[in-house]
């Protein structure tokens, strides 16, 4: 049957009963209903009159460059106070985690959820730079759909002339977004370079502190309270608000909120690159900065944080010692600290030790008596297999103990 | 792939010969009918001379030097740009129709391909075989799969380097097209979309694919992209016209295959009757016991096709007690059925092309085309409810060119009954058709939502046959669209593909986490729709004929705790559903008599459960159920009778109760056969329309009246008697089913009215009106005269 005659189907049922008559639209609506549809309640009280983008953008201190498209610009000296730090500080090296060169473009981006996917937007993209005695911050704001390809072919220009991305998440979040949305528009974003701040405070802080959203980094090692902040999260449904002209909206805090997230990535580079080559001072994880040395190919400066830290490491960081140890040729120290390990049971350091006796000392039995104690997975009854042939082949005196290695 | 001549063994063609011969001779009376098919020989074509040379070398390096008539055809179809739908049974070298265009293109232009299959064991199959023709050839393409087991570091291999990427719908749905800006590579470079085993998409998940295929061609088009799809299925009444629906564009259909096929042996098999006065016969289950055991013993790789999980686990019980009674020796029987962990399901799979099991009893899970090798006999144990699944089952048998044994063993079942009875609707009959109802509302408004979370919608674009502005307004209201100009954009924080489920209406899954000695260890999966009939506290759960006990249901928490057990029953749950008349779409009345079709509300209570005594079948007690109601709202159609009428053909109102749960009872299974859909996609009730009453069968075989609560009342006790028959949808919303009932509302009524009239039987039996324990003297009337008067009053005036 037709959707004409299910609709009148149920007209005719609604005359019946004592209910105003219904239109074709309400109609489907009604049918919906009824079979609990899975949409949302209808939200509550909508207000009709949407502000204007003008307002908007005067109310924010910023200027409509494009129908749809908000841009808030303003230069901050650079003694102006961010928690312990001035904004100056940002500009002092970060080695060795980064090389920060002229134009480093610091990138956070406010969004119309965490969902992930082609239907999330970003609203907002902001960015700053150092620029001579300043820092320049801009942050575009579209105030409707109709303004994201203006906003995004400004950020397109803004990153041309970038020579490196500085973000929060912004691997994972933020820049796969923003080339998402490019895509949509039928463009492609050029990216220079990303360091991506978040991995560095994984390192350092993620065995020391509760989590390492951005709040919390600034709490911890920037010295800065965020006051009546706008959380992140709720930064959508501002959006969401302004679109349907709920009044009191609370854009203008998504605008704060954006711009000390900003402020808190500038000063951060050198502050963890403190934190880096002198964990402890910083309630960082020494085994983590002496990890972000090795990966930075800074072999000696890692063994040397370790054994700085020597009697703050945990487990992990002993071992993690005793590798470097090796690397650097250091085999009786690293033998000490496996011993310890390998009493403690830890069997990355047993199997350590019978590598090291079976391939350094050339001691078949101890070797064999380590990978006895080793749990039982093919590798290790591979190693147990050839050291009992070598053992034997030792006890075979008709045999060439040099064609054994 | 094709069928070489070298399988053919003579040996056991002359062993299936034999046992059909000695079955028929020793059986005659349980035979109700016979077909031998002959040998079908091969119809050859060329190879099409413009084939990539690199590809004909592939195919000749693996021994095709031509190919089947089908393939040809499919191949010059594809190749002037048409959808096209391949119509031909098991192992006819369908996937060559597929494979060979892809290969072509991809190898020519670098065109990449996208394979749907309904399961991901079918795709891992798939790709296996691909492979295969790729090494044959060094022909470099590159294919993967991509479904929920793809490691995440994999995935962007497969979306950028992929030529042919191998999924399932709904990784399409929730994995890909959400997230197609990082497919736009192979989105702007897709030539061709493969959907094989197309006939299991109908009913809600059909729909439901239906619609996830609107949104590929949208985002295709986005893409400027247009690709050709090919679509593969086993026999049904309507491939062209089902193809049509899921695509939504003309598709041209290949229907007449050029493969051989071998002599094929079918028998439809009656039981004996053991009672004639209740019109008893012996159980289904017993004579496919027999049948599987001669054909074992005879050295035949025998499949048997039981129609629920726990009849699988009941017939393999009594094989293994048979074939495996030294627990020493290899075990030669296994089950296999969905809920079984997938690598339990690979092993027999592996097991079965190695030939290392000798049978395997399965649900409709074997039905599709997992790779199992070569069988000889396939047994039914019970009508498959459909002409096209009977077909896809027996098809099991005989793959290699060789003769092969079916026999369709007939329950008590009406249905079955009526099949076997009637061997030439059976054996002329063509196969049922598959409907799907695309623009079913709900299932229409969850993909639209999906739908705008991809790309927003335009005014004019259009989606679905309902008025799509409506929707997107409507979406708009509730917070979840945006509308600006004539754009309407996705503006909630939310993922809308996690929330729709395609294959099924509701959601979660249950685990069974087997405790026995203090452990937990998930031992299989229950779907949601199936787990209050099956894992209630005190239900028999079986695992590969082990019985397990439940012993706590967390609803909640989607778990059910079971222990070994050595329980020597099983147990049935008692299911009592009372509906409530929402409202009336269309009305056909006479004085005696009216019909209706409305929306009904729908309440399923599961209060009990029977234990049942294996090899005896009698009752051994039973156990309370303390599960939430089930609701759902959906179409009906409902016959009722004049309340003077009630009074003037019926001396009490416990007779006319019985009058209508007999009717009901054969309007059911005639229903399920005139609309063609199978009979669990109907459910039935006698109930008073206002949700008051419902009728079930007591456990003494009489009408039970009972109030909303469960408990029972007396019938001449009520104020209101007006009992209707209820037939309904049996999907959340409905999926189209109610309206081809009433249409055909005449033919449902004549039909039920033939099947009780014509039954051999005295009181009434299982194949008529449900199953009778009293007797008429017993009870002081005859209830199969009841149901008669009912479905006369009805209208039902057979000639």
């Amino acid at each position: 049957m037709s959707l004409k005659d299910r609709l009148d189907a149920l007209r005719r049922q609604a005359g019946a009963a004592p209910a105003p008559p219904l239109t074709p639209a309400s109609d489907l609506r009604a049918r919906l209903e009824r079979l609990g549809g899975r949409a949302a309640a209808p939200s509550a009280s909508r207000a009709s009159g949407r502000e204007s983008p003008e307002r908007l953008a005067e109310r924010l201190g910023g200027q409509l460059i494009d129908h749809h498209l908000i841009r808030i610009e303003r230069r901050l000296p650079l003694h102006t106070a961010h928690g312990r730090w001035t904004l100056a500080f940002g500009r002092e090296p970060a080695a060795p985690l980064v090389e920060l060169p002229e134009r480093a473009a610091y990138v956070d981006t406010e969004t119309t959820g965490l969902a992930g996917g082609t239907g999330t937007t970003a609203f907002m993209v902001g960015m700053a730079s150092f620029e001579g005695e300043h820092v320049r911050l801009r942050q575009w704001l579209i105030t409707a759909f109709a303004g994201e390809a203006a906003m995004l072919a400004e950020v397109r220009r803004a990153l041309a002339e970038a020579e490196l991305i500085v973000s929060y998440n912004g691997k994972a979040f933020d820049l796969p977004l923003l080339r998402d949305r490019q895509r949509l528009h039928g463009a492609t974003l050029a990216e220079p370079e990303h360091f991506d701040l978040l991995h560095s405070v994984r390192w350092l802080f993620m065995r020391s502190w509760p989590d390492c959203r951005l709040s919390t980094v600034e709490r911890r090692l920037l010295g800065l309270q965020r006051r009546d902040d706008l959380p992140g999260a709720e930064a959508p449904q501002a959006w969401r608000d302004f679109l349907a002209g709920v009044p009191g909206h609370a854009l203008h805090r998504v605008v704060e909120h954006n711009a000390i997230d900003l402020l808190s990535m500038l000063v951060l580079p050198p502050a963890l690159a403190r934190a880096v080559r002198n964990p402890l001072d910083y309630g960082a994880d020494p085994a983590g900065a002496a990890a972000i040395w090795a990966r930075l190919g800074e072999r000696r400066s890692a063994l040397e944080t370790l054994l700085d830290c020597r009697e703050r490491l945990d487990r992990r960081g002993c071992l993690q010692l005793a590798a470097e140890l090796k690397r650097a040729g250091r085999w009786e120290e690293a033998v000490e600290l496996w011993q310890i390990l390998a009493r403690q049971g830890c069997q990355r350091s047993i199997e350590e030790l019978a590598k090291y006796h079976e391939h350094v000392r050339r001691d078949w039995a101890t070797a064999l008596a380590y990978a006895e104690r080793l749990a039982d997975t093919p590798a290790a009854r591979a190693r147990r297999a050839r050291l009992a042939r070598r053992l034997a082949r030792v006890d075979d005196p008709s045999l060439d103990l040099g064609s054994v290695s | 792939m094709t069928e070489l001549a070298a399988d053919f063994q003579p040996e056991a063609g002359q062993t299936v010969r034999r046992l059909a011969q000695r079955l028929i001779k020793k059986y005659r009376g349980r035979i109700t009918g016979e077909l031998v098919m002959p040998a079908r020989p091969a119809v050859y074509a060329e190879l099409p001379s413009e084939l990539e040379p690199r590809l004909a070398r592939a195919l000749r390096t693996r021994g095709i030097e031509r190919l089947y008539s089908h393939q040809r055809q499919a191949w010059d179809n594809v190749r002037r740009g048409r959808h096209t739908v391949v119509v031909t049974p098991t192992a006819s070298g369908k996937t060559l129709c597929y494979n060979l265009p892809v290969l072509d293109a991809a190898l020519r232009a670098g065109a990449k391909a996208l394979y749907l299959f309904p399961t991901k064991a079918l795709s891992q199959d798939q790709v296996a075989e691909l492979m295969e023709l790729n090494e044959a050839g060094e022909l470099g393409i590159r294919a993967f799969t991509f479904d929920g087991d793809t490691p995440g570091d994999a995935r962007k291999a497969v979306r950028t380097r992929g030529d042919i990427v191998v999924s399932n719908p709904d990784m399409l749905h929730q994995g890909v097209l959400p997230h197609h800006t990082k497919w736009a590579q192979f989105f702007e470079s897709l030539r061709f979309v493969v959907i094989d085993e197309m006939h299991t998409y109908r009913g809600v998940f059909g729909s439901h694919v239906a619609n996830v295929i609107r949104r590929l061609r949208r985002v295709c088009r986005f893409y400027g992209s247009d690709p050709v799809f090919i679509l593969a299925s086993a026999t049904i009444a309507n491939p062209r016209e089902l193809a049509e629906a899921l695509i939504g564009e003309p598709v041209e259909a290949i229907t007449e295959s050029g493969a051989p096929s071998g002599e094929k042996y079918l028998l439809l098999w009656n039981p004996p009757v053991i009672n004639a006065d209740l019109g008893i016969r012996a159980s289904a289950r017993s004579q496919s016991t027999r049948i599987a055991r001669l054909a074992v013993r005879a050295g035949l790789k025998t499949i048997v096709f039981a129609q629920t999980r726990l009849m699988v686990e009941v017939l393999t019980k009594y094989l293994k007690d048979v074939f495996d009674a030294d627990p020493r020796k290899p075990a030669r029987v296994a089950a296999y059925r969905g809920g079984y962990l997938p690598t339990e399901r690979r092993r027999t799979e592996k097991a079965l092309r190695t030939g290392d099991i000798d049978c395997v009893i399965s649900t409709s899970a074997l039905e599709l085309g997992v790779d199992i090798g070569g069988l000889d006999v396939c047994v039914l144990n019970g009508y498959p409810g459909t002409i096209a699944a009977t077909w896809q089952r027996l098809g099991r048998a005989g793959r290699r060119n060789r003769p092969s044994l079916g026999v369709l063993v007939a329950s008590s079942q009406p249905l079955d009954q009526y099949v076997v009875r009637n061997p030439e609707f059976f054996l002329g009959a063509s196969p049922e058709q598959a409907r799907i109802d695309p623009d079913q509302l709900l299932i229409l408004l969850d993909h639209v939502r999906c739908a705008a979370f991809e790309l927003p919608f335009r005014r004019g674009e259009r989606f679905g046959k309902e008025n799509l502005e409506e929707l997107l307004d409507y979406l708009q209201e509730h917070g979840v669209l945006h509308r600006e100009g004539d754009t309407w954009h996705w503006t909630a924080d939310s993922y809308p593909a996690q929330s729709v489920s395609l294959r099924s209406v509701a959601e979660g899954n249950f685990v069974v986490v087997d405790i026995t000695g203090g452990g937990k260890r998930v031992i299989a999966e229950v779907d949601y729709s199936s787990a209050a009939e099956t894992l209630y506290e005190g239900a028999i759960y079986m695992v590969q004929a082990q019985p397990y006990q439940v012993e706590k249901l967390d609803w909640v928490g989607r778990k059910a705790f079971v222990t070994q057990t050595q329980a020597d029953y099983y147990t049935d749950a008692i299911d009592y559903t009372r509906l409530k008349i929402l409202d009336d779409f269309e009305r056909d009345h006479s004085a005696r008599s009216e019909v209706t079709r409305g929306e009904v509300h729908l309440v399923r209570r599961i209060p009990g459960y029977k234990k049942i005594r294996y090899y005896t079948h009698e009752n051994v007690g039973y156990g309370n159920i303390n599960l939430p109601d089930q609701e759902m709202h959906t179409t009906a159609v409902w016959w009722q009778l004049a309340p003077a009428v009630l009074d003037e053909c019926f001396a009490s109102r416990q007779q006319a109760l019985d009058g209508f749960l007999g009717a009901a009872y054969a309007m059911h299974h005639v229903a399920a056969l005139i609309v063609m859909s199978e009979p669990r996609d109907l459910g039935r009730a006698v109930g008073d329309g206002d949700g008051t009453w419902f009728a079930t069968v007591g456990v003494n075989g009489r009408g039970q009246l009972r109030a909303a609560d469960g408990s029972e009342r007396d019938p001449e006790g009520e104020s209101r008697f007006r009992p209707a028959v209820f037939l309904y949808d049996n999907y959340p919303g409905g999926v189209g089913l109610s309206a081809p009932l009433y249409d055909q509302r005449t033919r449902v009524i004549e039909g039920a009215a033939r099947l009780i009239r014509d039954c051999g039987c005295k009181y009434g039996c299982p194949a008529c009106i449900g199953p009778i324990l009293a007797s008429d003297e017993q009870r002081g009337f005859s209830p199969k005269a009841a149901a008669l008067t009912v479905l006369e009053q009805f209208g039902g005036h057979v000639a």
